[in-house]
């Protein structure tokens, strides 16, 4: 798990770098949260469906009711929790940052 | 029973004051004669001995009861201290008569409070405090002797009636400087650690278990009669943590309700204020005796309470817009009546002569987040806290926009913020819902606080001000970077506190952004954090292990992190990341600020281990000298944890968006 672990957090560095080196002023940082959330809920509900995220990673997870990502602050530590887990060949993480940047383009490619 | 016998006042008196003195001697020697007869191998059993003792001050208070019984008998037959004895001039002293009096009755120590009680209500309705003050003087030495007594505790609450808890209104000053007399004092502070003993005290057993102090009482707590009086009492009662938490609690939300209400929450005022100078010791009046300051620091003090408040998630919102305000002053004055007409012809002026009282509000502020952090209701208390209190400063930073929070305050939400940057730092890029739960929602983790980001950014937006604010809090999260790189190996989930610590800094950024600071601030704010970074005891430097903190061993490191000009040589030869770097003082200030903390936490997290006679680490701790950049020179591409030295400094460097 640690070695995993440690090996998706080199896989990120390059993207983090290429999110931190230019100096952001984003025009709007609400459009980039909203976007963000959409985008985790639409990547995590994709992962749920696709059966990418073993059952024991859910149990008693009171975000998914019916087998429905609901948005929330349960969603938001859970994720936190995930960001380096691995699911379907690449992390948390890098699906969320993927599929905020295809926002609202991004299609669950499963 | 009914088991009549006749006593002597005089005498009865005298014996217990004899008993009492036994008592105090058997009290005070007690643990010498325990050691002696320990030493001496002795067979008596001196076990039982502090049991003996506490049987000993029961005794005293009951002969104590009866005693006063006696006299009062005595006066029923028409006896009087003070009378004028045939033959004598003036009066005299006289003995009492011998009287009858119920032994076993009167011998508990429940007909003491009781009688006390009847001596406070008909003081406190004789709206004299002359008289009160001579009717009360003997009622603070016994309030304080039965303290722990739950029979007179019981009868004595039972009796007084909420009439008690107006003691304040009855006994205060009409005049003179001071409000109350040392007499007044004496007895509300008697009253306040009475009232405290009792909030802590239950009777009956499984679910007829209830509070000891009556429910009028309690009533009369929090039905904001008279909010000043009972703010006198906790004002004057002991210290915090001496009270029951819930009562301080409910006290607290009867404050806040009622200062919310316009209820009169000052001291009575005293006569016309005739000049500008009576009109502002008026207001430091109001300051002394801020009644819900009072309450409020109690609760502070005892922590709970002060969460019990802010954490409940129905109410502690409320409450948190109350507390989260400009408004913690004395009302002020208008200034108007007192200058002559020919300076100021007529009409309301602004007014002035406002007290600032926000240190007991901004104590209670960072009470209710400081729980021990884990999965106990307190620390859920706690988490719910700190939701409470971001939202509440958002809503006023939207409201107020322009508008700065008092000092103090501001100092409590920097507080919160440092106390909770890994809460923060998880929340920092959703906008979903806020609310405090377990980590990973796991019941076997701890309680979390999660806020929306728009929620965050309205804190810092009050929170930090001056470009120094910025730079001590930068400071405090670059000294976390230790910690954060030890949690990322060591925490069994995939979360990766680097990152999340990344994207908080970033928030702050863009929060500093908005001031446009110009360059001669941002040299102020450089300098803080390099101080903050000094000065901070978690993770990073703060945790150097100075054996002399202000020695000049101290110095000499300090100033080696620093990189004086006299030492640039030593920090750059051989410095293999030097080659990243195009600017050379970037340079060093970048091993001053990632690299000592990065290898502090590889250390930490025990994937670096020093060689034994590496002079760059002791007792644990990293310090920055010529043999530390040595050691990262020669290593920079070794691997620890899966990476090499290089990619952990770089990360982290990402993460505290470091690069020049």
């Amino acid at each position: 798990m640690k070695a995993k672990k440690l090996v998706a957090l080199t896989m990120c560095l390059p993207l983090l770098l290429a999110g931190c080196t230019e100096e952001r002023r984003l025009p709007s940082t609400d459009d980039e949260v909203t976007k963000r959330d959409a985008a985790l809920v639409a990547v995590v509900q994709c992962l749920v469906d696709h059966g990418e995220v073993p059952s024991a990673h859910l149990e008693h997870q009171p975000w998914l009711r019916d087998k429905k990502v609901q948005p929330g602050a349960e969603l938001v530590t859970w994720r936190s929790d995930h960001e380096e887990t691995v699911y379907a060949g690449k992390t948390l993480q890098v699906w969320e940052d993927e599929a905020t940047a295809g926002w609202p383009g991004w299609r669950c490619p499963l | 029973m009914g088991d009549f016998v006749g006593v002597d006042p005089d005498n009865l008196k005298e014996l217990t004051k004899r008993l009492e003195q036994l008592h105090e001697l058997l009290a005070r020697h007690s643990p010498l004669i325990q050691q002696k007869m320990q030493k001496w191998g002795s067979e008596v059993a001196v076990t039982s001995l502090p049991g003996l003792i506490a049987a000993a001050l029961d005794d005293v208070r009951d002969m104590d009861a009866r005693t006063a019984r006696a006299y009062e008998l005595a006066r029923e037959q028409g006896w009087s201290a003070l009378s004028s004895a045939p033959g004598v001039l003036g009066p005299a002293l006289t003995r009492p008569p011998g009287v009858r009096l119920d032994w076993e009755a009167t011998g508990q120590s429940g007909n003491q409070g009781k009688r006390d009680a009847e001596t406070l209500a008909a003081a406190l309705a004789a709206k004299d405090p002359e008289d009160a003050r001579i009717a009360l003087w003997e009622l603070p030495e016994s309030l304080r002797r039965h303290l722990a007594d739950k029979d007179y505790q019981a009868a004595f609450w039972a009796g007084a009636g909420p009439l008690a808890l107006r003691a304040a209104r009855a006994l205060y000053e009409r005049t003179g400087s001071a409000l109350f007399s040392a007499e007044s004092v004496s007895v509300l502070r008697a009253l306040g650690a009475s009232l405290a003993a009792a909030s802590q005290m239950r009777v009956g057993t499984g679910e007829d278990r209830r509070p000891l102090l009556p429910a009028a009482i309690r009533a009369g707590l929090t039905g904001n009669s008279d909010p000043w009086s009972v703010g006198m009492l906790v004002k004057y009662g002991p210290e915090g943590r001496s009270w029951d938490s819930r009562l301080l609690a409910d006290l607290t939300r009867a404050m806040l309700d009622a200062r919310a209400a316009g209820k009169t929450i000052w001291p009575p005022a005293r006569g016309k204020l005739e000049t500008d100078v009576d009109a502002s010791r008026h207001q430091r009046l109001m300051a002394e005796y801020d009644a819900v300051g009072a309450v409020l620091q109690r609760a502070a003090e005892n922590g709970m309470a002060a969460r019990h408040v802010l954490g409940d998630p129905a109410t502690g919102l409320k409450y948190a817009r109350m507390l989260v305000n400009d408004d913690w002053h004395t009302p002020g004055y208008d200034p108007g009546p007192f200058l002559s007409s020919y300076v100021h012809p007529g009409g309301a002026l602004p007014l002035t002569g406002q007290v600032d009282l926000s240190a007991p509000t901004a104590a209670f502020l960072k009470a209710a987040v400081s729980a021990e952090r884990g999965t106990s209701t307190d620390a859920k208390e706690s988490a719910w806290s700190v939701v409470h209190i971001v939202q509440a400063t958002a809503e006023f930073s939207k409201l107020h926009s322009g508008t700065l929070l008092p000092e103090k305050i501001r100092g409590s939400l920097m507080h919160v913020a440092g106390r909770h940057l890994p809460d923060f730092a998880q929340s920092v890029n959703h906008n979903f819902a806020s609310g405090a739960l377990q980590q990973g929602n796991k019941s076997s983790n701890p309680w979390v606080a999660i806020n929306k980001v728009d929620e965050l950014e309205g804190l810092f937006t009050q929170a930090l001000q001056k470009p120094s604010e910025f730079g001590a809090f930068k400071g405090l999260m670059a000294s976390r970077v230790s910690v954060a790189v030890a949690a990322t190996i060591q925490d069994p989930s995939d979360r990766n506190y680097l990152r999340e610590m990344g994207g908080l800094f970033g928030l702050i950024q863009r929060v500093e952004n908005s001031h446009h600071f110009e360059g001669q601030l941002h040299a102020d704010e450089e300098a803080a954090k390099n101080q903050m970074l000094l000065a901070t005891a978690s993770g990073g430097f703060g945790a150097l292990s100075f054996s002399n903190p202000f020695g000049p061993g101290t110095m000499a490191q300090i100033f080696t992190a620093l990189g004086t000009p006299a030492l640039n040589e030593t920090f750059d030869t051989g410095h293999a990341l030097k080659a990243l770097k195009t600017n050379l003082d970037a340079s060093r200030q970048q091993v001053f600020q990632v690299e000592v903390p990065v290898v502090q936490g590889l250390v930490d997290a025990g994937a670096v281990h020093p060689p034994s006679n590496a002079s760059w680490v002791r007792a644990g701790r990293v310090i920055p000298n010529a043999a530390l950049v040595d050691w990262i020179s020669l290593h920079a591409d070794t691997r620890y944890a899966g990476r090499t030295l290089t990619d952990w400094i770089t990360d982290a460097q990402t993460a505290m968006r470091m690069q020049q």
